[in-house]
Order: C-alpha cells, then structure tokens, then sequence
C-alpha cells in the first residue's frame, strides 16, 4: 500500500478527521454556490446599497423565530402588478382598475403597507389621477389615498413618470389614510375615534384588524381573510402603469431575519462563506510558504543568513499581535483605492511567518545533518534543489498540518479586526455582521438573530479547520498511530 | 595520457576548527592509484579515512580550517578548479562516491529510481523521463528488477538498498568510485553479494576504486594496493600482496597480528595503548607511544615517507637511510 493511501485511511478513520472533512465540504459546496448565484460586487451594489433593501422590513427575526414566540409570525409579503383586471365607469370617467391581493392567516398584524409605482406613462398633458383603495375580507372598500400625475409642462409626450425613482406610498404612515379609517370605523363599527387615538394605536391596526369592545376598553385583533389593494388610475386610454408594488410588512422575515438596514442577514452570512475561505485559504497557503522557506533556508545554510533570518523572526513574533496588526492595516487603509481585505491579509500574513520559521528551521537543523543530505550534496545537487527536492518533502506533511492549523487562526483575526472596525466595508464578512449589530445595540434590543449566527459560523468554520488538523495529527506524528 | 595513474593525491590536508581547538584529520597524504585497480584504506576508528574521502570530493563541512595539497585526477589538478567547476565537472560525474550506511544515504521521501536518475538530471539537464530510463539500465547493471524504481528506500532490504546506491554512484559512469565502508550494515552473505557485484563492475569498467574498511580481509578482497593509515596520516602504502605478507611498519604489522585466524593456535595480538587524539597530535612519530621498535628519533621528528621500492613507502625512522 503506498504512502498516500494508508495516509488517507488513517485520517478517515478517525472521528474528528471525518466531521472536518464533511463540515469542509458543506463549507465549499455553500461557496460555490454564492460564487455562483452572487455577483462578484455584491457587496458594493447590493449589500452596502440601501435601495436593494428598501422593501424589507427592519430588524425583524427569522421566519421560524415562532418556534420561539409561540404564535404565528406574519409573514412579509410582496406583491406586483401591471395589468388592470378591469374597467369601470364612475362618474362619466373611464378607470383602469389594478388589484394587489393579500391573504392575512397569521395571528398578528402586518406591520406596515406600502404601494410604489414605477414607470407611469402619460400620453396628454393633464396626466393621470390615481386613487388607492383597500378592500377588507368582509368586502367593505376604504379609500385611503388619491393622487395626480402631471408632467412637467413642455415636456415630450408620452411622458414616463417615475421612472427612475419610484412614487412610493406609505399608506399606514399617511394622514389620509388615518383620517379615511376613522370615517370608516365610525360607519361600520360605530366607534368614535379621534385622529390622535387613531395615530397611537396604529394604522396597520385598523387596517387589518377589528376592535373587541368591552365596557372600559377596546381592544384591537388580527382579523384574518383576504384583502386587496386597488389602484384606479383615470387618464388617457393608452396611459399606463409600468409596476405597481404593494409590500405588506412582516413581523418576521426569510431564513435569518434582517438588520436595521433591513439587509436580508441570510445573504450576508451565505457571502461570508466565500469570504472566509478565500481569507483563511489565501492567507494560510502564503503564510506557511513564507514561514517554511525561510525556515529551510535558514536552517539549511546557517551562519550569517540563519542569523539575520532567526533575529528578524524573533521580533516579529514578539510584536503584540493585534495591536501593531490594527496599526498596519490602519495606515494601508488610508488610501481609500487600497482594497482593504488585501491589507489584512497582508498583515496577517506579515506577522505569522515567524512561528514556522522558528520551527522548521530547528527540523532542518537534524535533516540537514543527515547522510541523505550529504549524499545529495555530493552528487552535485544545488543548495536551492537540496532544500527544496530533498529536505522540503521530509517536511512536507508537517508543513501541510501546520497550514490547515494556522487557516482558523487567519480566520479568526479577519473577524477580530472586522468587529473592532477595520474591516473591508466593500465585503460583508462574519466579524463586520456582528460589528455592525453591536453598534446597533442588538444584544441590549434582544435581535439575537443578527448576533448569534455570525458569532456560531465564524466558530464552525474555525472548528472544521482544528478538526481536519486534528485528523491528520496521527499522519503527521506517527507515534499517535494507534497500534 | 599522463603517467597510468588515476588518480595521484599529494600531501593533502584537512584540519577542521572546533572549540576545542584545530583537528588535524588528514594531515599531509600522499597516495597514487594507478588506473583500473582499487586501492584499500584501512585504518582504526577515527583515523581519518572519511576525511580522506570528503578531502578528494571536496566534501567539506563549514568548520574546515585547513584544505591544501594536491589532488590530481587523470593528469589535471582538482585543487585549481573553483567549487562551482568541481561541482559541475568533477563530482559524481568523475569521482563517485558510496556512503558508509546505504540506508542513510537514501532520502526516505523520494522514490530509489528518482535518486539514480537524479545526477543525471543535476549534472546533464536530462528529461526525467529519460533519466528514469537510464536508472532503469543501470538497476538491471546491478540486479535489480525494473520494478523497485518507484518503490521508496523503506520498501527495499538492505541488501537492496546496498545495489541502489551503487547504481547510484555508477549512472554517470565515473571514472573513479569512493566507497566508504559499503557493507559495513549488511550481513555476510549480502556482504558477499556486494563484493562480488563490485567486483565485476570494476571488471566491466575498469573502474578504480578507493576502498575504505576497518576489515582488512574485506579490502584484500578487491584492492590492489592497501594503504594503511594511522592518526591522519598514511604510515604505509603498497601492493596489497606486500603489504599483507610482508607488512614493514611497525603499526601495519601489530594491525594485521590482531586480525584472528582459523585454525592457526596463535591468539591474536592486541595492541596496547589507544591512538593520540587528533587535536595537538605528538610531536614526532604519532605511533611512538605504542611502538615496540620505538627509538629516541622517534620523539623527536617526524618521520619521512621512505619509499622502499617504487610502489611501496612506509612512513618510519626505522628505514631511515636504507
């Protein structure tokens, strides 16, 4: 059986060996799978963009966060149009009709409603009139909003309204709509309410909820069915609507909840795989390269070269780590053109040599004293071919596990840096998630799905990467083979 | 052609600094091997036969305090060429060289057939491919199945082992082979094996050889001439047939006295006393403390190589002035 084999049957037989290598798959297969489906900006277009999350609700758990609420957490919905389902006649006026539909089976209120347009053509000069209105399961129709487009006056017809930033509509934030429920509250429920008490119990309250009266009080529930937002626009019979968007706010949202950015976490922790890998296969592949040459050399040639090498190792790895590596990436970061993942991983990379240099240099020291050396040596081999044919794959698998060793620690200082701020603001990583909801205060708001899942990813891709070193001990020190 | 010798070593000398002060391993040899034949270097423990050897490949460790003399091979001065040319001209591809231990001078992480091909790589720019091909010629030129080429050094015996290294040494068809102590880790019965499969290499070459062993009987078995050798220095050199039956320095004949024979009632003799450590060595002759036919002189001077006819010279007052 050859080396490479029963090297490979020893690390699958062990425990740890198998959960490092499974975890590290799962770990690659979800990083091709961003790489894949992600665009390679996404951190500027679309994670640092507050316009990609305007239709998400803000700091809201995720979907199965009612595991832990005991009751049905609304969902967020979001629903769009562009054809009319029908025309009617009201007044002698021609109305294009547009039906958003919603069906609450929740036990609880969404927490807002929004309507947007997009892209509103207008074919004469007096432009277009839209009213909204909102239909209850019981089918009583509320008008809540009403509005004018007109274009700008000499401007070319058709005219496109709203085609770069969209009309965006707050119908549970807006006056109108308070003033419209009061009426309607009135008329059906024969409850008298003022516009200040209307404001304070909420207008996503009325809108989808009935009140319980009972002698002292009135008390607001969900009242479950289905509803629908209309939209009649009048105007010229070509005049259209390109989108009509109706977002109603959930209480929870997606795998993982979102930020007070309302960024989707599920995206941002997915980006992190990638991110992670890259960092800690990157930085650990140069860094055991730079260690592991310097060592051989070092140690291998000895005299004057092996004392320079061994002094300046000895400085570096007695600098205090986090502190001179804040101080490095601080100052490469003040040139804004500086990508600054790069400037991390550079100062990883230039305070971790030292440790291996030491190490290997003290493995050559007995290698280089060996008659295989000797003998290479007298057939004519180059310095440069002895070190790196001959000593270096005598050393090769310690070096192999020293890397997968060192791939957690670079992984855990780019979160260490991230969380203290130095992180690359272009690039969403596991530390800057759990830095950004620090300052957001979520442990003190209880938003624990913004800090918990970083913090446990960032540990699991650590734990995957001491499991496979651990796995491979007995490989590369042969007296903890078991017999 | 210059004068038939192979290779001609003239008062050639390796000091070597240590904290405790200068080592004197070769201490001024002189030795001529003419071509085809093997010349035996044997000597106690720590005489400086290894020495010897690193002087003629220029095998030096860092601590080298004194390397000086001549070194002449086929005619041409080795002394006269910088490291780079000795590298690239001399070593292995004319003077080859078998390390004592075969096993340690394998790499255990590479594969046996890279090894011998790898001379060939290093000193020819060789293709790997045909490299490995010649290695391939030269396992069968030693007995080895084609096969073991890919195998590594811990897969093979010792015996095997022994043959890879002569392959080895033999790939660049050197004109001259070093060998230090080669069957030193085999038993008796490889041993025999080896001699005999260096034998007929020489035969087949007309390889010259040094041969360094402490066991005389081996050395008698391929070597034309024996040098003996003594505290860094070569007390006597001749034809081995001379020197075997008719041993003329003191220290040569109390060495081959303390060889045991069979079926002779005589026990062998020992020789009292223990050699003088190579750092500040006697003034005078090194062998004076254990000499039996120690004179005043002796003390004194250091004696001169007395060359008793023009292939044999014996380093010893005793002859002094015929």
């Amino acid at each position: 059986m050859s080396y490479e084999r029963s090297a490979w049957k020893i690390y699958i037989s062990s425990l740890v060996g198998k959960a490092g290598l499974i975890l590290l798959i799962l770990m690659v297969v979800i990083s091709i799978y961003v790489l894949a489906t992600y665009p390679l900006d996404y951190g500027i277009r679309v994670w640092s963009n507050p316009k990609a999350w305007a239709d998400n609700p803000i700091t809201v758990p995720p979907a199965w966060a009612d595991v832990f609420t005991g009751r049905d957490l609304v969902t967020h919905y979001i629903t769009y149009t562009n054809k009319p389902v029908r025309t009617v006649d009201i007044a002698g006026l021609k109305f294009k009709v547009y039906e958003l539909k919603y069906t609450l089976s929740e036990d609880g209120f969404p927490t807002s409603l929004m309507v947007k347009f997009f892209n509103v053509t207008l074919n004469t000069p007096g432009g277009a009139y839209f009213i909204i209105n909102f239909t209850r399961p019981n089918g009583d129709e509320i008008t809540l909003y009403s509005f004018n487009v007109v274009p700008p006056s000499g401007s070319e017809l058709p005219y496109i309204a709203f085609a770069g930033n969209a009309k965006i509509i707050f119908l549970s934030k807006e006056q109108s709509v308070g003033i419209g429920l009061m009426g309607y509250m009135n008329n059906h429920y024969h409850l008298n309410l003022t516009l200040d008490e209307v404001n304070e119990i909420g207008y996503n309250r009325l809108l989808f909820g009935e009140p319980l009266v009972s002698s002292k009080s009135v008390e607001w529930v969900p009242l479950k069915g289905d509803y629908s937002v209309k939209i009649y626009m009048a105007g010229d019979p070509k005049d259209s609507v390109g989108l009509i968007k109706a977002v109603f706010g959930g209480e929870s949202y997606g795998w993982m909840g979102t930020d007070d950015n309302a960024r989707d976490l599920a995206q941002g922790l997915l980006f992190g795989f990638p991110v992670a890998l890259a960092i800690g296969f990157f930085t650990s592949v140069v860094t055991t390269a730079i260690g592991a040459a310097l060592g051989i050399i070092s140690g291998y040639k000895g005299g004057r070269i092996d004392e320079i090498i061994q002094r300046i190792s000895d400085i570096v790895y007695n600098f205090p780590f986090l502190p001179v590596i804040i101080l490095i990436v601080f100052i490469i970061s003040r040139n804004p053109n500086f990508p600054r993942i790069l400037a991390i991983i550079g100062a990883i990379i230039a305070l971790g040599w030292p440790g291996l240099t030491i190490l290997i240099r003290s493995m050559v020291l007995s290698i280089r004293e060996s008659q295989f050396v000797e003998a290479a040596r007298a057939i004519g081999a180059s310095d440069l071919r002895i070190m790196f044919k001959h000593i270096f794959p005598n050393l090769a698998p310690f070096i192999f596990a020293q890397m997968i060793f060192f791939t957690p620690s670079a992984i855990l200082t780019e979160a260490a840096l991230s969380f203290l701020g130095l992180g690359d603001p272009n690039i969403p990583t596991w530390g800057q998630i759990i830095e950004e909801s620090f300052y957001a205060g979520a442990v003190l708001n209880g938003w624990w799905w913004w800090v918990l899942p970083p913090g446990f990813l960032i540990m699991l891709a650590a734990i995957t990467f001491v499991f496979i070193a651990l796995g491979l001990e007995p490989i590369v020190n042969p007296k903890l083979q078991e017999r | 052609m210059s004068s038939g010798n192979i290779l001609e070593v003239k008062d050639l000398y390796l000091y070597y600094k240590t904290f405790k002060g200068i080592v004197q391993a070769v201490d001024g040899i002189s030795f001529k091997i003419p071509k085809g034949t093997a010349m035996g270097l044997v000597g106690e423990s720590g005489c400086g036969k290894s020495s010897t050897a690193n002087a003629i490949m220029r095998l030096l460790p860092g601590n080298t305090y004194r390397y000086e003399g001549s070194i002449k091979l086929d005619g041409m001065e080795l002394m006269d060429l910088t490291d780079d040319e000795f590298r690239s001209r001399i070593r292995w591809s004319e003077i080859a060289m078998i390390f004592q231990g075969a096993m340690n001078s394998l790499n255990p992480v590479l594969k046996v057939g890279f090894q011998v091909a790898e001379p060939l790589i290093v000193h020819l720019g060789m293709p790997k491919e045909e490299a490995l091909e010649r290695a391939r010629d030269m396992f069968e030129k030693v007995g080895l199945a084609p096969a073991f080429l890919d195998r590594y050094p811990h897969e093979l015996s010792g015996g095997m082992r022994q043959r890879v290294v002569i392959a080895m040494a033999m790939v660049m068809n050197p004109k001259l082979l070093i060998l230090d102590e080669p069957t030193s880790a085999l038993d008796v019965s490889i041993q025999a094996q080896i001699m005999n499969l260096l034998k007929q290499l020489k035969k087949e070459y007309n390889l010259s050889m040094i041969f360094i062993t402490h066991d005389i009987a081996l050395a008698s078995d391929i070597s034309d001439y024996l040098a003996v050798m003594y505290a860094g220095q070569i007390v006597e050199y001749g034809p081995i047939e001379e020197v075997l039956l008719n041993p003329q320095h003191p220290y040569s004949q109390k060495l081959l006295a303390s060889i045991p024979r069979l079926r002779v009632d005589k026990e062998p003799e020992f020789l009292p006393g223990a050699p003088p450590g190579l750092i500040n060595p006697p003034k005078g002759c090194r062998f004076a403390n254990r000499c039996p036919s120690r004179m005043d002189i002796c003390d004194k001077e250091d004696p001169e190589i007395i060359w008793l006819n023009k292939d044999h010279f014996v380093k010893c007052h005793l002859y002094k002035g015929g």
